[in-house]
């Protein structure tokens, strides 16, 4: 009987201090948003009452249930958000509502699928949050992640290094073509090995490389030389034991690719290297 | 049937709802416009229904003459009951692409059924192709290759059934014959998977009887008037791919070129081709393209980057899919199954077309990849999932793909549609509507030739195919870029090249001139103008009058 009592006294209270007199105080300048207005001032009452049922499920003493939601009531922040449009405001319901499913439900896939759907509501409801504005900090790591990606991609690992660019042969990736069996093979070979802290460092290296002010001119990534080096020979001697007729013979023929492939980039060097460069002498402003 | 339950057929059905309704939802409004491949096939699908010939007269064609290019036939004809049904319009064009989208979801369950034995590696292959933004992208568009892709994977699925019962080696060579009905890349890569799919199983080779032979015959049957038609017309069978090979580009012929040139005179002859050959700079531009789609930033970040298959923003897949891609990949690999082996060669085959043609990457050309790919993601997301606190990673996958799948909303729903629309030649359909309120006050009507307008027309007037095969002025001459133009019917002309600034000194009477905006971005004295949805100009119409 009391219980009711206080509880119907909290809400009553909650509807009073947020609807009464919502259309002139705080003063409106916008007819349109009155509606949105109301919606919030809903919304807010109803988070108290959600709060009670979620601390229902807590098996708390109802004293401090009705305290706490009583506090929600008058707290000037709460009453203040609750008569105007607010988005966090009304994103609070919708998290206390998803809790509260989540608290009821007891399959654990579809407690996944609840949980899972705050964000998403988020998202709509309360679109000015700074995570899902786009700030210096998700520009950084977007821009990071670009970098990244660059440095682990075919197109730079075998066929152009633009790390750089006036001075540097750009007609070749860091590895030759034909490397790339090899390659292939001795990563997967290392990883089924679980030989991870070589990639730990790798991973370090990357993003070194990636987050460099100067990137692509970053040539940080040359410290990854012995790495690449070892992958490849790793791949190199797993071939070497493989007992398929077929593959071994691939391999051979691979391994005349590699020896073309080397005598090709000398040609370059010697030949074609040093007129590239003489046209770009005044671009370059180092040590070279 | 024995391993089917309930449970399964649920989780089947919830899959069939959720694409169905991702994949129809407003389909007449996003993409915000139909593109002119669309649009083309659209009102060849009307001109056959209605007069039995396609615009340019031809009965029944075998492939379809389209802007300078040739277009494989089936997926225009496999428009035509959609465009009885509901009329000639965007929703009507693009039904097809949507039911076989879904269907092609249906499929990848049962061959990944098939090929790993795994309900759960099934439904989760074919949950994924349902989020997938390129397959929905795809399914979304009245594009070749989603057809192609139904055909090819029904050709596979069949086929590997076929090595236990071998009628079905039959319905295996009718959908890959379709397959190559469908799309130009299928004429490289259907063969290379059937010669591969023969030699993976020469071993269980009770196929090389009667019904394998009786098989091929019969998919060369279906095939016969493809290949009478390349006896007439040899573009029939390649189309454009000639324009846009490797070998048609100047680039690594400039290339070779200069290095030859470095060389000097004295280098010996010999050793200049020694270095500088044909062979080994052309399989290393193909390699590069082929490579190029490996690349972390298309596959996962910035995507295709040639409209109209650009999704703004994001990649063609989840940045999430990159993990569970990988682990995949790696468990794939040392997986025992050998029918892992289908699916790792079915990318490579995937890929070949494109790369040997110069615009790479290219998530049109390879969309057959997508279904390999997928279950790579479901081998990764079963294998993380084996680990340890199996709830807690559950929980972080559904959240990771919640955030990813709402962010794919925004950028194809709303981004794609307000900021983008041109990629996709918004505003033509405006542009008619327009046209049509005031064409009785002129005699001529001119528009600026950008995006192929005439098909446009044809399409939202809903012109009499009879009446345009007899008046459509056109002299089948390419441009530069292999393309043809029609220069008018009825009282609209369409001029290639427009030169609107000698144009609008010498403005006739009882003319209006439509100009894309930017050829007369300075003009101001327009009547009316078409904007995109984000408000910037996309058309100015311009008279005397």
């Amino acid at each position: 009987m009391w219980n009711k009592l206080f509880f119907s006294l909290i809400i009553i209270f909650a509807i009073v201090s947020r609807f009464l007199f919502i259309k002139e105080l705080p003063p409106i300048f916008d007819n349109s948003v009155l509606l949105a207005r109301y919606i919030t001032a809903f919304l807010s009452v109803g988070s108290i009452f959600l709060l009670f049922l979620i601390l229902i499920t807590f098996n708390l003493r109802i004293k401090l249930i009705f305290l706490t939601i009583w506090t929600m009531a008058v707290l000037p922040w709460s009453i203040e958000q609750g008569r105007i449009f607010s988005q966090v405001s009304n994103a609070l319901f919708f998290c206390l509502l998803f809790f509260l499913l989540i608290q009821k439900t007891k399959n654990f896939i579809f407690k996944i699928l609840k949980l899972s759907f705050i964000p998403f509501f988020l998202y709509f409801i309360y679109p000015q949050f700074w995570i899902f504005q786009l700030t210096s900090v998700f520009r950084f790591s977007s821009k990071l992640l670009n970098n990244i990606f660059i440095i682990v991609s075919p197109d730079f690992l075998f066929f152009r290094n633009i790390t750089f660019w006036w001075g540097g042969i750009k007609e070749f990736g860091i590895m030759y073509v034909s490397f790339l069996p090899m390659f292939m093979y001795g990563l997967y070979r290392l990883i089924i090995e679980k030989k991870y802290s070589l990639f730990i460092i790798f991973i370090f290296l990357v993003i070194i490389s990636a987050a460099s002010p100067f990137f692509p001119e970053s040539r940080e990534f040359f410290l990854s030389i012995p790495l690449i080096s070892l992958i490849v020979g790793k791949g190199m001697y797993q071939f070497l034991y493989v007992e398929n007729k077929w593959i071994k013979f691939m391999f051979w023929i691979l391994i005349i690719l590699v020896i073309y492939e080397i005598s090709q980039y000398f040609h370059y060097y010697s030949v074609h290297y040093k007129q590239e460069i003489i046209i770009n002498q005044r671009e370059i402003h180092e040590a070279f | 049937m024995k391993h089917f339950n309930y449970k399964i057929l649920f989780f089947i059905f919830i899959i069939f709802i959720f694409a169905t309704v991702v994949r129809s939802f407003f389909l007449a409004d996003i993409p915000p416009s139909l593109y002119s491949d669309e649009i083309n096939q659209g009102y060849n699908a009307y001109s056959i229904l209605l007069s039995g010939k396609d615009e340019h007269g031809i009965f029944l064609p075998i492939s379809f003459r389209s802007f300078g290019d040739w277009k494989p036939p089936l997926p225009t004809y496999l428009m035509i009951p959609s465009i009885f049904l509901f009329g000639l319009n965007e929703f009507a064009v693009r039904l097809p692409s949507v039911i076989l989208g879904i269907g092609s979801i249906f499929i990848t369950f049962f061959l990944t059924k098939e090929l790993f034995s795994s309900n759960r590696l099934a439904l989760l292959s074919s949950f994924f192709l349902s989020i997938s933004p390129w397959h929905i992208l795809q399914s979304r568009s009245a594009m070749l290759v989603i057809v192609a892709l139904f055909f090819f994977e029904l050709g596979i699925y069949f086929f590997i059934k076929g090595v236990k019962n071998n009628k079905l080696f039959i319905l295996s060579f009718i959908f890959f014959a379709f397959s190559i009905y469908s799309y130009y890349g299928m004429r490289v890569i259907t063969p290379l998977m059937i010669l591969f799919l023969i030699i993976f199983y020469r071993k269980d080779a009770i196929y090389i009887r009667k019904w394998f032979i009786f098989a091929s015959f019969f998919s060369l049957l279906i095939l016969t008037p493809l290949l009478l038609a390349f006896l007439k017309e040899p573009d029939v069978i390649l189309g454009r791919a000639r324009t846009v090979s490797i070998f048609y580009d100047q680039g690594v012929k400039l290339r070779q070129w200069e290095l030859i040139t470095q060389d000097g005179l004295n280098t010996s002859p010999l050793i200049s081709r020694f270095f500088h050959n044909n062979v080994y700079m052309y399989v290393r531009n193909f390699l590069q393209r082929l490579l190029s789609h490996f690349d972390w930033n298309y596959l996962f970040f910035i995507g295709d980057k040639s409209p109209p298959f650009q999704i703004p923003e994001m990649g063609i897949l989840y940045l999430a899919d990159s993990i569970f891609l990988l682990v995949g990949l790696i468990n794939l690999l040392q997986n025992k199954n050998r029918e892992k082996f289908i699916i790792i060669f079915w990318i490579i085959f995937s890929l070949v077309p494109a790369a040997l043609t110069f615009m790479t990457p290219s998530s049109n050309r390879t969309f057959n990849e997508v279904v390999p790919l997928v279950i790579f993601i479901a081998f990764g997301v079963t294998r993380i999932n084996r680990l340890k606190y199996t709830q807690i990673i559950s929980l972080s996958i559904c959240f990771i793909y919640i955030f990813s799948f709402g962010y794919f909303l925004n950028q194809y729903f709303y981004n794609l549609k307000i900021n983008h629309a041109d990629y996709w030649n918004y505003g033509w359909k405006e542009v008619v509507n327009y046209v049509n309120s005031v064409a009785y006050k002129y005699d001529q009507i001119e528009v600026a030739d950008v995006g192929m307008p005439y098909i446009y027309f044809l399409f939202y007037n809903q012109y009499d195919p009879i009446k345009y095969q007899n008046e459509a002025i056109r002299t089948y001459v390419s441009d530069q870029f292999g393309y043809e133009h029609v220069e008018g019917f009825d009282k609209y002309f369409f001029q290639i090249n427009f030169n609107w600034k000698y144009a609008k000194e010498n403005m006739r009477s009882k003319t209006l001139y439509i100009i894309p905006n930017l050829e007369a971005e300075n003009d101001n004295n327009f009547i009316k103008i078409i904007n995109y949805p984000n408000g910037k100009i996309a058309y100015k119409i311009f008279s005397n009058e």
